[in-house]
């Protein structure tokens, strides 16, 4: 059997069904190629080359949101003693601020002198004031992007939705006609998909999912499944190791701090996996009295801890 | 000033782990053994160190060489894999039981100087070496609370014995030379004076406090001025292949762990690592 190329009277808008199929899909494929290539000068950010580490409360805001950037500046301030909760959950002021915090530490720090809980510190105006500036940074730097310019990025998608419209136009006539559709309802589907996953636009451009992977290869050390003792790597390390590797650390890292302040856990969760170490783990068993840190079974001292009397002995 | 071979170390943990990457002098480590899993790759920052040329020995905490049942070989099989692994010609374990039929104990158990014992050890420690394929077998002495009762050899005795019959290397615990020397009433640096110190493969050092009479070596507590003085004793005597502080929980600040090794340097007449 052959197929005429050639237009007869009985074709759909003049032009032969599998004519318009292959000009149908070089239109669609041309659109959404444009398309994604127009995209990227939104979405593709900086180039890492040039750029410098970003701060702790930067890349809190780039990993999860503005709760895991107040969460970093408070495992800052607990791994330098200088907040405390009490059991209903009120932050306070335990010590002066160490120097070389940064200005999100301080902001927290100032709005716990009275008192005041995880949440409070996240609305206080001066802690928000803060944030929203480090947020207009981000987004003015590449690393993220705002709601401004996720709008204009998702206007890209209507060309595709344009090419879809002709489709479904031609779809309607074929049926009017008479003509068989398969195809092209075949056709229609991925572009279909295509048109609809173009309207998301992610909130973190190319650039900043790339530099949050890039700090934590190089902060490795810091992840949760290495139980980092907040106390040698200091207050910035501490801040760091929530910002990038989410509120979890900060539960591995200070249990009774995040449970008292109601911290919530699941924010960001990344740095679990599994390791092939397995000195961090700390029986929860324990009936230590002195430090959780001294259960850690990777000790060498037997397997066991060095509470009841024996000490280490190894 | 006398060179040793690896200068001073400190035992790698995880929770540490990016502090002791930060090293500029550090040539030697210790990780324990039991924690590495033979079958995945190494841990990223331990690896790191591999490729910098640290030598990083395993360190066994479970064999339980002192147990009056013949080692599991799958243990030994262990430390084997972990010495390939890490490249390591040496690996260490404790002259002590840790486990009795299937009781764990938890802890390093100390281990009766009879002859019956020693003759049970260096069953033990052979078929160990059996498993470990021509790596050499360092072997440490542990610090125990108490002894147990009618000892047939000195400590001294007891150990040399095991060395000489199984050309083990020592692992020597400066620790807990302090530890056991104080709790028994002796002159700390009496033992020193026992031991064939020409057969130390290293060192440990490590912290303790004095509790309800006695002395713990907990390896969270700083290294005391004794132990200290213990090493400079020590140094005087020989020259160690390397000095390794062991700490094992409490992590203090970067700064005090600094302060801790070139205390250790100091005492051992060393150039500092940090």
């Amino acid at each position: 059997m052959t197929t005429s190329i050639v237009a007869g009277p009985g074709d759909t808008w003049g032009i032969p069904g599998p004519q318009f199929l292959w000009l149908y899909f070089g239109l669609a494929a041309v659109a959404i190629i444009s398309v994604l290539i127009w995209r990227r000068g939104y979405t593709a950010g900086p180039s890492l080359r040039s750029a410098r580490d970003l701060t702790a409360t930067q890349a809190a805001l780039i990993n999860g949101d503005r709760r895991l950037a107040v969460y970093s500046s408070l495992a800052a301030l607990r791994a330098a003693g200088c907040v405390e909760s009490d059991k209903r959950g009120y932050l306070h002021q335990a010590a002066h601020l160490p120097t070389g915090a940064s200005e999100l530490d301080r902001a927290v720090y100032a709005v716990t002198r009275n008192g005041i809980t995880t949440t409070g510190v996240q609305t206080h105006h001066s802690v928000r004031e803060v944030l929203d500036r480090t947020e207009a940074e981000l987004a003015r730097d590449g690393w993220i992007l705002d709601d401004q310019a996720r709008r204009a990025v998702r206007t890209g998608a209507l060309v595709v939705f344009a090419v879809l419209a002709i489709g479904i136009a031609r779809l309607f006539a074929g049926i009017s006609n008479d003509k068989p559709v398969g195809n092209l309802v075949l056709l229609l589907i991925p572009i279909g998909i295509a048109a609809f996953a173009l309207l998301s636009v992610r909130r973190v451009s190319g650039a900043g999912k790339r530099i949050l992977a890039k700090m934590r290869r190089d902060a490795q050390h810091l992840s949760p499944s290495q139980k980092p003792s907040w106390t040698t790597y200091g207050p910035q390390a501490a801040a760091l190791s929530v910002g990038l590797f989410g509120a979890g650390a900060f539960w591995l890292a200070d249990p009774a701090f995040a449970q008292q302040a109601e911290l919530q856990r699941n924010i960001a969760q990344t740095g679990l996996s599994s390791s092939s170490y397995s000195g961090s783990s700390c029986s929860s068993s324990s009936s230590c009295s002195s430090s959780s840190s001294s259960c850690s079974s990777g000790s060498s001292c037997g397997g066991g801890s060095s509470c009841g009397g024996g000490g280490c002995g190894g | 000033m006398t060179t040793s071979a690896f200068g001073v170390g400190i035992g790698w943990r995880p929770e540490i782990a990016g502090y002791v990457a930060g090293l500029p002098g550090l040539r030697f480590t210790e990780v324990v053994a039991e924690s590495l899993h033979t079958h995945a790759p190494l841990p990223d920052g331990l690896a790191e160190l591999v490729g910098r040329g640290v030598r990083v020995i395993p360190h066994g905490v479970k064999l339980s060489l002192g147990g009056a049942e013949p080692i599991r070989d799958e243990r030994a099989a262990h430390l084997h894999r972990c010495a390939e692994l890490l490249g390591a010609p040496l690996v260490s374990e404790h002259i002590a039981f840790v486990r009795a039929g299937d009781l764990e104990a938890g802890h390093l158990l100390p281990v009766p100087r009879t002859r019956e014992a020693l003759d049970a050890i260096v069953a033990n420690v052979r078929r160990a070496q059996a498993a470990l394929g021509g790596v050499q077998l360092a072997l440490e002495p542990i610090a125990a609370l108490f002894d147990w009762p009618d000892p047939e050899l000195t400590e001294g005795e007891f150990l040399t014995e095991i060395l000489d019959r199984t050309g083990c290397a020592l692992l020597l615990d400066i620790a807990n030379v302090y530890a056991n020397a104080r709790n028994r009433g002796e002159p700390p640096a009496a033992l020193l004076d026992e031991l064939p110190l020409e057969r130390i493969a290293y060192v440990h050092v490590a912290g303790g406090v004095q509790q309800g009479g006695y002395y713990h070596d907990t390896h969270t507590d700083p290294t005391p001025p004794e132990v200290l003085a213990l090493v400079k004793e020590l140094c005087a005597r020989t020259v160690p292949p390397a000095l390794m502080l062991e700490r094992d929980g409490d992590y203090p600040p970067a700064a005090t762990l600094t302060a801790e090794l070139d205390a250790i340097a100091a005492a051992a007449g060393w150039p500092a690592i940090t």
